[in-house]
């Protein structure tokens, strides 16, 4: 009775699958396996750092790196990773880790939505910004990863370490894009 | 004759069959609002929390049981939420205990386990439903769905024998008549529930023996071609249960939230009683303005259904001890938000044919935030009252329209299209494409700043009389407000003053181009022509499009396209479309940082200093006012950490208001940003910017002798190098001097 077909799930998702389709054509081979995209053969330089490693097969890209499995309870209490001045709530914590679990059962676009949740709380949480980043990368969104990328960075002041996390991003999105 | 009858029977079959068929499976589609989200110190207090679970028609009581309930005592409150799906995850009901302190949520833990809950999430508010074009509302519900009471109850009391007649019930309309002719006067009336369904298909009240025929004759003919179930399906999703001004509550499930604003299947013997009681006359019967008759109907019900053996003698009597329990109306108005609503429509007809809204019944998550468009819509009614008496204008007249947006998400919250917010007419928040004035004046600006090797915050600019020859060989000769030139001035002073004479020449500097570049940046889409009178606001937008390009100012030069949408999920439940946070750098850091100084000193001691009288001192706020020519149009545009106004205050037929953007547009505006949770921005100054004290006399490095310091942003190595004497002797330092004056952050 009811008709379905003009309404076609038309998720994200497959955007960005089309637009890895076109950096196919350029790059041999990308392979999307359990939600981690390998890209290889590159040249970038050998980073390894908080989500990106790069071997000599590509890049392992894993936004959720180093957020904790853990039930969000107890994490509340744990010691958070610093963020500019300001530490990341217990809060912030649990959304992290639920993004991971979506991430990690193949959902990027609920990953995506519950990041979005968390900087709706955080909005200037440097750190989540560039998860987002990260996982835009994944998806193969590359503007958009690269722009993320440059907000957390904006908002990432005084964070060293975050700011070179954020540029092996640009980086990597130029590389890509063969800029 | 006979043919003839034959061929209306046929026409009588077509009719009915269509009205059948085509109304068992509209389903609108529901809009919901943002849902609240309570986490240790969330900014929110004890009563904006009551108030939004009164939007959510919570109930409240002395011992909360069921999800959808809450007990209060001053700062603490127990809470059982109801359960939702989101996009993202199914949000279980959870029995909560909730603590406040000032406008702080200090503690939040589960009632049983007794641990700290990390964030919980309500469900959202519905705030609306996408019906086809006709005012008719559905919330549509499927037989085995509905509580099994329901259909027992309309049998009981509308129609004894439904299970055995054809549509037709002699048997019902002869105790009609026994029941009429003992009582004097039409007590019972003898249609079946089928022919009940025929008239509401009709809608006619027309009291006449051919209608009676007509009813009776397609009565039979819905009974021919379907079983008894699905007449019943369409009897509690089609019957007449109420009117709330131009709209009419049709069905049992868009009742069941129209009187107790819960879904039908979370009604209890009472409620179901009463719905069903109204259906005899809701009018009459209505349990709002005639509580006693309501009262009294229902428990008629209630004894009914004891009598057939329904429900046993205790039930019963515990059904009738119950109040009522309707809510009040304004709670149950579920398209309040006719602006807002508008706003959401347009940006899903993008996406989707107009009948799969009106027909699939898909669940549409907004960004609307309740909270912020009442305090909007109060501001605005509040501010347009004032200011129309102040003017002598005759009453309604003065209009006005707000936006406000979330800095970092880019999402719409408030939209209000008009004085009247419940008027679903010319949405001027959307509609209404005003000069901006002034309100140009910062793209100027920053289209210079991102020349750091040229201008600076205190660069001087010549504010003296000037006059244009345009290309049609006409002299233009602009003029400031005051109509006064105010010789030379620094640059962030001719912007917080919103001096029109430097701001010209910068402009021309700079070039028309340049600055028409800056504005398509920002996010204006409009083909605007380079004509000289851009650069004091020829240029006419919408308030939503001015919020478009403010908002790229108030995220620092990222650029993201205002969302009123969330996610979309089919009726079901399952993942359909999502509108993701996207951003994109438009404009460096460095010089936005420079404008957004500018700005704030433009709210501080500017044109825009009346903020001031109604927010806290310590809220920066970045804002700057517009007027158009002959104070026809008044505008303000601000600014907080996290949130973003927009506000157009003027007449409908263009006539001048006789308002600037700061006796009018900014009263509403500070009126809102009041009222509203808002922090202020976080300064980090970008990597290439350091902070100097400038002295305002004359805007060089401020000497341990001045005590007019004033703090400004520049990109480093564009500061000022001397110092100032003020009042003594001018001496040159060199950097290491200076910089030990910077402020460390």
């Amino acid at each position: 009775m009811r008709s379905v077909n003009p309404l076609q799930p038309i998720l994200t998702i497959f955007n960005s699958l089309n637009r890895l389709r076109a950096f196919w054509a350029v790059l041999p081979a990308l392979l999307v396996i359990h939600g981690c995209a390998t890209v290889s053969p590159t040249s970038s330089p050998t980073v390894k750092d908080d989500g990106i490693e790069v071997h000599d097969e590509g890049v392992d890209i894993d936004p959720f790196y180093q957020i904790p499995d853990k039930d969000p309870e107890d994490r509340a209490s744990r010691s958070a990773p610093q963020v500019s001045s300001k530490a990341t709530s217990g809060t912030v914590l649990a959304l992290l880790s639920q993004a991971k679990e979506q991430e990690k059962s193949g959902n990027p676009e609920k990953a995506a939505a519950v990041l979005e949740r968390a900087l709706r709380i955080e909005p200037n949480n440097a750190q989540l910004w560039y998860r987002l980043a990260l996982l835009r990368l994944q998806q193969g969104q590359l503007d958009l990863a690269k722009s993320l990328a440059a907000k957390s960075s904006a908002l990432a002041q005084g964070d060293e370490g975050l700011q070179v996390k954020n540029r092996t991003i640009m980086e990597q999105v130029d590389l890509l894009q063969g800029r | 004759m006979l043919a003839i009858s034959a061929v209306y029977v046929v026409y009588l079959d077509f009719q009915i069959r269509s009205q059948f068929e085509g109304k068992r499976w509209a389903i609108p589609a529901k809009v919901f609002a943002r849902p609240l989200e309570l986490y240790p110190q969330a900014r929110l207090n004890a009563d904006q929390f009551e108030n939004e679970l009164n939007v959510l028609a919570y109930h409240r009581s002395m011992n909360p049981e069921r999800p959808g309930s809450y007990f209060r005592n001053g700062n603490n409150f127990r809470v059982i939420s109801r359960p939702f799906t989101f996009w993202d995850g199914s949000e279980p009901s959870i029995a909560m205990q909730v603590r406040f302190i000032g406008n702080t949520l200090e503690d939040l833990y589960d009632a049983e386990s007794r641990t700290p809950l990390p964030i919980v999430r309500f469900d959202p508010a519905i705030i609306g439903r996408i019906y086809p074009t006709h005012t008719e509302d559905r919330v549509l519900v499927k037989l085995e769905e509905v509580p099994p009471l329901l259909a027992k109850a309309l049998i009981a009391v509308e129609d004894r024998d439904f299970y055995r007649h054809r549509g037709v019930s002699l048997r019902g309309i002869a105790r009609a008549f026994v029941a009429n002719i003992r009582a004097g006067s039409t007590v019972q009336g003898g249609s079946t529930l089928t022919q009940q369904l025929v008239k509401n298909f009709f809608l006619s009240n027309e009291r006449s023996i051919w209608r009676k025929a007509n009813e009776a004759i397609m009565a039979l003919l819905l009974e021919w071609h379907y079983d008894k179930s699905e007449i019943m399906e369409a009897y509690i999703n089609e019957i007449f249960l109420g009117q709330d001004g131009k709209r009419s509550i049709h069905g049992f499930g868009l009742a069941s939230y129209f009187y107790f604003e819960k879904p039908l299947q979370s009604l209890r013997t009472d409620e179901i009683a009463l719905l069903v009681g109204i259906v005899k006359g809701p009018s009459y019967y209505s349990p709002r303005r005639s509580p006693e008759r309501a009262l009294e109907r229902r428990n008629l019900v209630l004894d009914l259904l004891v009598e057939q053996g329904e429900l046993n003698p205790a039930e019963g009597e515990a059904a009738k001890a119950e109040p009522l329990n309707v809510v009040a109306l304004e709670k149950s108005n579920i398209t309040s938000y006719p602006a807002f609503m508008d706003l959401v429509r347009r940006q899903l007809r993008r996406d989707y044919k107009e009948e799969d809204l009106n027909s699939e019944g898909l669940q549409i998550f907004t960004t609307l935030d309740p909270i912020v468009q009442y305090e909007s819509e109060r501001a605005l009614s509040k501010w347009l009252n004032r200011l129309g008496k102040s003017k002598d204008l005759p009453d309604s007249e003065l209009q006005g329209a707000s936006v406000v947006v979330s800095v970092d998400g880019g999402e719409v919250l408030s939209v209000v299209g008009g004085r009247n917010p419940q008027f679903a007419g010319f949405n001027r928040a959307l509609d209404a494409v005003r000069p901006i004035g002034s309100l140009i004046k910062p793209a100027v600006y920053l289209t210079a700043l991102q020349q750091s090797d040229k201008y600076t915050l205190v660069s001087p600019l010549d504010d003296g009389p000037l006059t244009l020859e345009l290309e049609n060989g006409d002299e233009w000769q602009p003029q400031n407000f005051d109509k006064e030139n105010h010789g030379m001035v620094p640059l962030y002073m001719a912007l917080s003053h919103s001096y029109n004479l430097s701001t010209t020449r910068l402009g021309l500097e700079v070039g028309l181009p340049a600055i028409i570049d800056t504005l398509n940046r920002l996010g204006v889409e409009k083909d605007i022509k380079p004509y000289p009178s851009l650069l004091l606001g020829s240029l006419a937008l919408a308030p939503i499009e001015v919020a478009q390009m403010y908002h790229t100012l108030a995220a620092g030069g990222f650029r993201t396209p205002l969302r009123a949408i969330r996610d979309v999920l089919t009726a079901q439940g399952e993942p359909l479309q999502r509108y993701p946070l996207s951003v994109k750098k438009v404009v460096d850091s460095e010089p936005v940082y420079l404008l957004n100084a500018a700005l704030r000193e433009t709210a501080r001691r500017g044109t825009g200093r009346g903020v001031y009288q109604f927010v806290r001192p310590d809220l920066t706020v970045s804002g700057k006012t517009g007027t158009s020519n002959d104070l026809r149009d008044s505008w303000f545009a601000g600014y907080t950490g996290d949130k973003l106004g927009i506000v157009w205050v003027g007449m409908d037929d263009n006539r001048p208001a006789a308002l600037t953007g700061s006796s009018g547009a900014l009263k509403v505006w500070g009126e809102i940003f009041q009222s509203i949770n808002t922090t202020s921005a976080i300064d980090t100054p970008p990597s290439d910017v350091e902070l100097v004290t400038i002295d305002t006399e004359t805007q060089l490095l401020a000497g341990s002798r001045c005590d007019s310091g004033l703090q400004l942003p520049f990109i480093k190595g564009t500061a000022p190098l001397e110092q100032s004497g003020c009042g003594g002797s001018v001496t040159e330092r060199g950097r290491a001097g200076w910089l030990d004056r910077l402020f460390n952050r």
